[in-house]
């Protein structure tokens, strides 16, 4: 059981989350209707109504450390049930970014390396190509052999184009350089 | 020589800690034939009113204003006190420094301040330019209508008919009863509900000073306090009601059969029925649209078997025209459509029901006999899950508020699973368990503990079908997890919503409604019987959820307004109404079309010596002072006494001027 | 009707075949097909996880193109298809975004292009009436499992075109190609895909619950509107058979395979043989190759 010090708690966080989703935390009740229909409440350590709990409470060591919001797959289910017409999603997104801003470590470092490795081709390619995305996944995350069986099959079904073209990358490049400097 | 007082209360702090009165004290002794300005704490107080009493004297003031809450708060109580000082009530102007400056300018003080002595200027601008008025009076008719016979109407009558007065209950159904007749046990006792319910409509059918009229809707009403002019349509029933003795034949006989709303679509009935055994009055209705005879043209066994010849197919409507001096509204409520919530598949999936639905199930009066039935085949269900808060404290549905009774509800309905069937599991998804009433906390408990109802505190997300059973996934925030159950029935918590018509019902009556359309109040805390209309009355849910003491509670609480009302032979009316200067009236009419009480008629008057015009004339106990008429007159002809030109001109110039 | 498309990064590479079997259908169908010129990826969900205003400027370069040449949009893939409309509702309800995006972009987006998803074109716009018209071949006897998945009816303001939950638009389209609709329970839970590189062991339970039901619920096959749960459902499916030891062996197919294959078209050029799960054996098995 945690020991929660109120005088301890602090909302940094809390409001950087609340400004970069423009939802605001205190309209939860946790009536647990996220957490019940979340397709991936099952790996998590809180589950998203706990999550939004100690957000609302700034329990700022146990944001950092949940791997709640790291492992939101994105699929909008808790946003679309929520009574409350929180977009719980774009929460655990705005969380990931607070930690990417440097405010925090990732919790899930394969997560967070591969959505940089993917967010790098796009600015680099304008089109992730997806075989440089899985060699390079792999090369970073340590597991090399990951899938590998599969490449061979997917090669002659002709999925894997190895080659790769460069598309629009000037303008792709401007987008994140303007918008990394907001 | 007018010699103003002006009163500037604090009220406690909700003025004084943003508005800075000694200021505004100040300022406004600077104003125009102000005589005297104070403060003081409490201005609605007893010492309060004294002090204004006192001032009166001391300074020998004429016209007074009291900058304060708002009108609809305090301003007969000042009229009064002032009254007393032997002023004209009509000299005393009230301004609104509490809801129209301090409540809403909490942030900027230096603001309010301005806005307050702005509002007391305005004021003082008015109350001298006033002129006396004196009340009208106008007889009470001591009849009162009530509309709806559910337990709100039916407590309400039997009050009014026990303390003498003629009493007229509408109901729309064809027997009265209400919501309440469809419950099986009522919560903390777990009394029966219509073994308490059937007393007390056989009291009110027998009392002689009750008429019932069901199969019945109000359509229009007209006029004013103490005297209401209604029509009421009678809808046809084609049955006899002084020739049927009820005795049940028709119905047994009747070949057509369609789904019984009053047993929530589980069951069937016929197409001539009374719609539960209690009914009353016991004289069945024939459906229309779904009578053979009425579809096709032959059948006519209701007829044919009818023992005292009750039955007559080419009854029409009837619209019948009645006064009153008072009216209940006792409309009640509907269930929330539960078909909503795509999640829990209610409408696509049998086993899933709605509560009423599960309280006709239990009711040994029911389709089922009593018997809790799995509907998808008739089995006796293991699991059954019950879902708090379907409908209700979900803005997502537009459903903010609390539905105020599922809680006691769901318990009730667990315990009486338990009861039915020993062997089941009942659980029970909440979010918060709210059991404020008497009793009520003590009866979650003995669910939870005597009856071993399994409470889990989280919503369900999703119900879907997986073989004969019902797959329920929700959650349990406090052990912290999902919640995976194969249930073999679910039942949703019934929200009360608003009947479907409510909107049409206050257009009728001329009260307003809120954002969900539920009637509102005249006052949330001090008047939750009455309504802005004087003499029109709430009673029950039709003003927001409310469980069965409450209602009982309120619609005795509307009887005693009523009775109140119908102490007195007749009662005052505000002067302050239209008045027409006759020199300069066109006789254009225009003000007789948009008048929305029907207070203008058009009358023969002699203007100069000779010539004669028709003029508009306002029929003074049925205007009730709206300024419509004034708005709209081409010749500047209409005046609204205590509202003249001249004073709203005044009231404006002192706005404008720094 | 011409609408721009916007293909998304998936049917240049692991989606081939949705790609061939779209530009079938829609030529069937009257449907002109535009590709934006030089589109560019709209961002996936990587880059809403990481840089707000790049999600939504990312989608709004290419929309830029469909604003000149005024025409609505047609994107095949849920992602592409989530994140242009949603870039675009935020753009016109955020005066704010609307400059900032702007500025990013160094063009004025208004936010006031249609969009469209794929299914919707072909459904809403040319009708289920149309497409029976032309079926050659009715799919008798084949029992489909319609996959909606997450994206094409969430969230609601995005996927306006049917009711969020227990949706029925490609349930009605495979009645309307002859064959016969599985009514099931997964029909919009999601597959994964997301983390379908980063954490495949999270993924593989949830493509595993969707097969599962789909085999329970007797289905032949799936049908997808989606590269990215299409590459979970096939590609992945081996793997999910070998981790929980059962045996689905369902071919997954785009919905334009199956209105193609009903309208006489080869299946070669369809792109069936590229699955990994060899749709053949049950095709020839119903008579339909």
């Amino acid at each position: 059981m945690k020991w929660i010090i109120l005088k301890d708690t602090d909302k940094k966080i809390t409001g950087e989350v609340e400004k970069i989703s423009g939802q605001v935390v205190a309209n939860c009740y946790q009536c647990g209707k996220c957490t019940a229909g979340c397709p991936l409440a099952y790996a998590m350590d809180l589950g998203p109504t706990r999550f939004i709990r100690i957000l609302q409470l700034g329990v700022t060591e146990e944001i950092k450390k949940s791997n709640t919001p790291w492992f939101c797959i994105s699929c909008e289910t808790c946003t679309t049930r929520c009574p409350r017409e929180i977009d719980i999603a774009k929460l655990m997104d705005a969380t990931r970014i607070v930690s990417q801003n440097g405010e925090f470590k990732p919790r899930e470092l394969r997560i967070a390396i591969f959505d940089k490795i993917f967010t790098k081709l796009v600015e680099v390619f304008g089109r992730p190509p997806e075989f440089l995305l899985g060699a390079l996944n792999n090369a970073l995350t340590f597991n090399l052999f990951k899938d590998v069986l599969l490449f061979p099959k997917m090669f002659i079904k002709g999925k894997l184009p190895i080659s790769f073209s460069r598309v629009n990358s000037k303008a792709v490049q401007q987008i994140f350089e303007k918008s990394k400097s907001r | 020589m007018a010699r103003v007082g002006v009163f500037i209360c604090d009220c406690g702090v909700n003025i004084a800690s943003t508005v800075d009165v000694p200021k505004v004290v100040e300022y406004a002794m600077t104003l125009q034939k102000v005589a005297i300005a104070k403060e003081y704490k409490y201005m609605c107080s007893d010492p309060g009113q004294n002090l204004i009493l006192d001032t009166i004297k001391e300074y020998k003031l004429d016209r007074i204003v009291v900058s304060s809450c708002s009108p609809r708060m305090h301003e007969l109580t000042f009229r009064i006190c002032v009254n007393k000082g032997k002023i004209n009530p009509y000299y005393f102007e009230m301004a609104n420094i509490r809801e129209q400056c301090s409540w809403v300018h909490q942030k900027d003080k230096e603001a309010a301040t301005k806005k307050a002595m702005k509002l007391t200027e305005i004021a003082v601008a008015k109350v001298l330019r006033n002129e006396p008025l004196f009340p009208l009076y106008s007889p009470v008719i001591k009849r009162a209508l009530v509309i709806g016979g559910g337990i709100a109407g039916i407590q309400a009558s039997l009050d009014l008919g026990d303390a003498g007065h003629e009493t007229v209950i509408v109901e729309r159904e064809s027997s009265i009863g209400g919501r309440m007749s469809q419950l099986d046990k009522t919560f903390p006792t777990l009394d029966c509900s219509q073994c308490i319910l059937s007393p007390k409509m056989v009291a009110v059918a027998q009392n002689k000073n009750i008429k019932i009229y069901t199969y019945a809707e109000v359509e229009e009403v007209q006029g004013y306090v103490g005297n209401f002019t209604v029509k009421i349509r009678k809808k046809a029933r084609y049955v006899d009601m002084v020739k049927c003795t009820g005795c049940g034949v028709c119905t047994q006989k009747c070949p057509a059969k369609t789904s019984s709303e009053f047993n929530e679509k589980t069951g069937d009935r016929k197409a001539i029925y009374t719609p539960f055994p209690q009914a009353v009055p016991n004289v069945p209705v024939i459906d229309k649209n779904n009578c053979i005879y009425f579809l096709k043209g032959k059948c006519k066994v209701c007829e044919k078997f009818c023992p005292s010849n009750a039955i007559i197919y080419n009854q029409e409507d009837e619209v019948v025209e009645e006064k009153f001096g008072a009216i209940v509204v006792a409309t009640g409520i509907d269930i929330y459509d539960h078909s909503n919530y795509g999640e829990y598949g209610y409408g696509k999936y049998k086993n899933v029901l709605s509560g009423l639905q599960f309280e006709r199930m239990v009711s040994s009066s029911g389709p089922t006999d009593g018997h809790i039935l799995r509907p998808s085949d008739q089995e006796e269900p293991k699991d059954v899950v019950f879902i708090q808060c379907v409908g209700a404290r979900d803005p997502s549905k537009g459903q903010d508020y609390c539905a105020r009774v599922c809680c006691m509800w769901t318990a009730k309905q667990a315990i009486l699973l338990k009861e039915h069937l020993p062997n089941s599991r009942a659980y029970i998804f909440y979010i918060d368990i709210r059991a404020f009433g008497k009793g009520y906390e003590e009866f979650v408990r003995r669910a939870q503990v005597d009856y071993q109802v399994t409470y889990l505190r989280g919503r369900v997300s999703r119900i879907y079908e997986k073989g004969k059973k019902l797959r329920v996934l929700g959650t349990d925030t406090l052990a912290g997890g999902q919640v995976e159950i194969d249930a073999d029935m679910v039942i949703l918590a019934d929200a009360m919503v608003p009947k479907y018509d409510s909107v049409k019902v206050a257009q009728t009556l001329g009260i307003p409604y809120d954002t969900y359309r539920f009637f509102t109040e005249l006052h949330p805390k001090l008047a939750p019987v009455e309504t802005v209309t004087s003499g029109i009355f709430l009673a029950g849910a039709c003003s927001g959820p409310k469980d069965i003491p409450d209602t009982v509670a309120q619609a005795g609480a509307a009887a005693a307004k009523v009775c109140a009302l119908f102490s007195k032979d007749n009662i005052e009316i505000e002067p302050t109404i239209a008045q027409v200067n006759f020199s300069l009236c066109s006789g254009c009419e225009t003000c007789k079309l948009v008048c929305p009480f029907n207070a203008i008629e058009m009358r023969e008057r002699e203007i100069r010596r000779g010539v004669k015009r028709s003029i508009a004339n306002v029929i003074e106990s049925v205007c009730r002072g709206c300024g419509t008429c004034v708005g709209s007159c081409y010749c500047k002809a209409i005046d609204l006494r205590g509202f003249r030109d001249k004073q709203i001109m005044a009231e404006l110039e002192a706005v404008c001027i720094e | 009707m011409k609408f721009a498309y916007f293909p998304g990064c998936s049917l240049h590479s692991t989606a081939k075949e949705y790609d061939a079997s779209t530009k079938f259908v829609c030529g069937r169908l009257g449907i002109e097909l535009v590709e934006i010129p030089n589109w560019v990826c709209c961002g996936a969900t990587p880059i809403h996880r990481t840089n707000a205003l790049a999600s939504i400027a990312l989608p709004a370069k290419n929309l830029l193109w469909a604003q000149t040449e005024n025409l609505p949009v047609a994107a095949p893939c849920s992602e592409c298809f989530s994140r242009l409309k949603l870039a675009n509702l935020e753009v016109a309800e955020n005066e704010e975004l609307k400059k900032n995006v702007s500025e990013v972009l160094g063009e004025t987006y208004e936010g006031n292009v249609d969009i469209y998803h794929l299914p919707q074109v072909i459904i809403e716009k040319i009708g289920l009436k149309e497409i029976e018209k032309k079926v050659a071949k009715k799919l008798s006897g084949l029992k489909i499992a319609s996959y909606y998945g997450c994206l094409l009816t969430r969230p609601p303001k995005v996927a306006t075109f049917d009711r969020i939950e227990d949706p029925q638009f490609l349930d009605n389209l495979v009645l309307s190609l002859g064959a016969e609709s599985v009514n099931w329970a997964y029909k919009t839970e999601c597959c994964g895909a997301t983390f379908s590189l980063s954490k495949k062991e999270l993924v593989l339970k949830l493509t595993n619950d969707i097969l599962q039901n789909a085999y329970d619920e007797k289905a032949d096959c799936i049908m997808v509107a989606c590269p990215l749960c299409h590459s979970n459902l096939d590609l992945r499916q081996k793997e999910v058979e070998k981790k929980y030891k059962v045996k689905y062996n369902l071919p997954v197919f785009y919905f334009t395979q199956l209105i193609g294959l009903s309208m006489g078209a080869d299946i070669r050029g369809l792109g069936l043989k590229r699955h990994m799960v060899s749709a053949e054996k049950l095709l020839s098995s119903k008579g339909l190759i």
